[in-house]
Parts: structure tokens; sequence; C-alpha cells
């Protein structure tokens, strides 16, 4: 453990209290949808992407395939693609198994702190580490408490609790938005899935609608808008 | 409903391989992908693109007062930066809509 991985998990302790607040919420919701203590543990330390791991249990005790669940969980994380690309140079002095599960430890906060950090000075794999390790914890821990405090609520439509996951995914939604470039995208995405939604079984939707609006925005786009 | 035994666990391990496999092929193949042009942005626009399919079929089912609720939370999340904040002020918004606007 070395000077940059101490530096890198001290960085990232303030978007380290953001991830609890949201893994508290994560960790109830999971409850609520009858993930157990054991499966969300597995869940946190394998998955480890808030993104992924809330559209998985968004879908779960659906009915929803497995395959279709973690399909539609890797097409939102499609991204962690940019991010680890962005990255590789300070993973790569580890060699190829040591940059292999370093990998695992990028989430878009360290990511983006280590980012930060490298405009202004030569920052090691070591700094990236040392705030996924420190993210890694924060939300481990967070999750686990929400999901111990989880309870189930009688007639919980009275409370707004059946529209939790909606208003969750609305509100991680309007922080995507980029502005007047994204009305086509995303109206496109609505309509497809729309229509999806009511035409086809299961998860369909997610998957056809996200496709058919980042596709439409080959065509509407211009490139460094 | 909950997920038994092999499904739950299946679904686990197939979306841990697949979120794996992402970071693990940015790390190996990432300086192979355009930095520009249709590719670029077509990866830039689909999380929201996904997040919009996810979230809409899901607003309409909840009718009018689900509907208003989205309006609530895109304000909320708006002036106060907060998306666990919108989300609770979206679940109160819903639960008040429903019962002022029939269905």
């Amino acid at each position: 453990m070395n000077q940059d991985f101490r530096l890198g998990f001290r960085a990232s302790i303030p978007t380290g209290i953001g991830v609890l607040v949201y893994g508290l919420v994560f960790g109830v919701l999971a409850a609520e949808k009858g993930v157990t203590a054991p499966q969300l543990a597995f869940m946190n330390t394998i998955v480890f992407s808030g993104s992924a791991q809330l559209i998985v249990v968004g879908m779960w005790g659906g009915g929803v395939p497995a395959w279709q669940m973690a399909l539609a969980a890797a097409v939102v994380n499609v991204r962690y693609f940019l991010l680890t690309a962005a990255v590789a140079p300070l993973l790569t002095p580890f060699g190829k198994l040591g940059a292999a599960w370093r990998v695992h430890f990028v989430t878009d906060e360290n990511w983006a702190i280590t980012m930060a950090e490298s405009r202004k000075r030569a920052v090691t794999g070591s700094f990236l580490l040392g705030g996924g390790v420190c993210v890694g914890l924060f939300w481990f821990v967070s999750v686990m408490a929400g999901h111990g405090m989880g309870f189930t609520i009688p007639s919980p439509e009275r409370f707004g609790l059946d529209f939790a996951f909606t208003a969750l995914f609305a509100a991680l939604a309007v922080t995507m938005w980029r502005g007047k470039r994204d009305v086509i995208p995303w109206a496109v995405s609505a309509a497809v899935a729309y229509g999806a939604f009511k035409l086809l079984p299961d998860a369909w939707y997610v998957l056809l609608g996200g496709t058919a609006g980042a596709v439409s925005a080959v065509f509407t786009g211009r490139d460094g808008e | 409903m909950t997920m038994t035994g092999w499904d739950a666990w299946a679904v686990l391990l197939l979306s841990a391989a697949l979120v794996y496999g992402i970071r693990f092929f940015g790390l190996t193949f990432g300086n192979r992908l355009p930095r520009t042009g249709p590719v670029k942005r077509a990866m830039d626009a689909l999380p929201g693109a996904i997040f919009a399919a996810l979230v809409f079929p899901a607003l309409a089912g909840a009718g009018a007062p689900g509907l208003a609720a989205a309006a609530v939370i895109f304000v909320a999340v708006r002036k106060t930066g907060s998306v666990c904040l919108a989300m609770l002020m979206g679940m109160a918004a819903i639960s008040l809509f429903r019962l002022v606007i029939p269905g």
C-alpha cells in the first residue's frame, strides 16, 4: 500500500459520502424487491456498479429471463468502456494480470477524481485503485445497511413506494440530459420503448429503445456539439 | 414474487461477467475506439437513451399522476442537484397526485 493509494483513497472520501446516501436507498429498495443479503453482498463485490445493479434489482422478480436482465445491465454500462480506455495508460505498468484485476475498481467516482488529479500531476494507477477501494467500501457498507433497514410496508402505493424505482430512474435520467442534442435520441428511444413495451414480452423495450435512441444520434448530431 | 435459486445466481454471475467484460475491453482495446464520428456519437448518446427507454413506459403506465410526478422530479433535480431528494419528492408527489387526479 503506497503513498498514491492513500492519497487516492482520501481524495475519494467526499464522493464516498454521496455514494453512502445512494447506497442506503438502493439497499432499502433491494430489500423491498426480495433480494437476499448474501445475493446483495455478492453483487456489490462482483458487479460493483451502481447503475448496473439498479437495473438488475429493478427487474428482480418480474419474470424477465436472466440473460435479458444481465444484458440490460451491460448495456447501461457500455460507457465503462470509455472510462477504462481513458485510464488504461495508468494500469498497463502493472502488467497484464495486475491491470486485469485493478480495472474492476474503476467506477464513475474514482475515475473522475483520478482524471482531475492527472491534470495537476503525474498520477499513478495506485491513486485510481485507492479511490476504487474507498468507493467500494462506502458502497458495500451503505447498501448492506440499507438492506438491513429494509422493511415491508402494507399498501406501499399509499406512500408512493411502488413508484420509487421509476422516480429514481427518472431523476438519474435528468442528470444525463445533455441539452438540445438529446431531444431526438430521447424521443426516439421513448417512442420505440413504449411500442415495444406494449407489443413484446420481457425487457426488450429497454434494449430496443436505448439502441434506437443511440442510433438516431448518429444521424442527427454533429461531432463536438 | 421473489427470484429463487439458480435464476437469481445466474443473473448475478451473468451481469458480473458482462460488466467486467466491458471494463476489460476498454482497458485492452479502448485505444482503437474512434474519437469522432458516428460510433462516438452513438456511444455518447447511449446512456441517456437507455434511461429514457427504461423510464418512459413506466411513467406512462402510472398515468397522469406519473407524468405529473415526472415534472416534479425534473424540476427537483435541476433545482437541488440531488438525485435522492428528487426521488423522494417524486414519490411524495405521486401519492398526492393520486388523491387529486383520477386514474
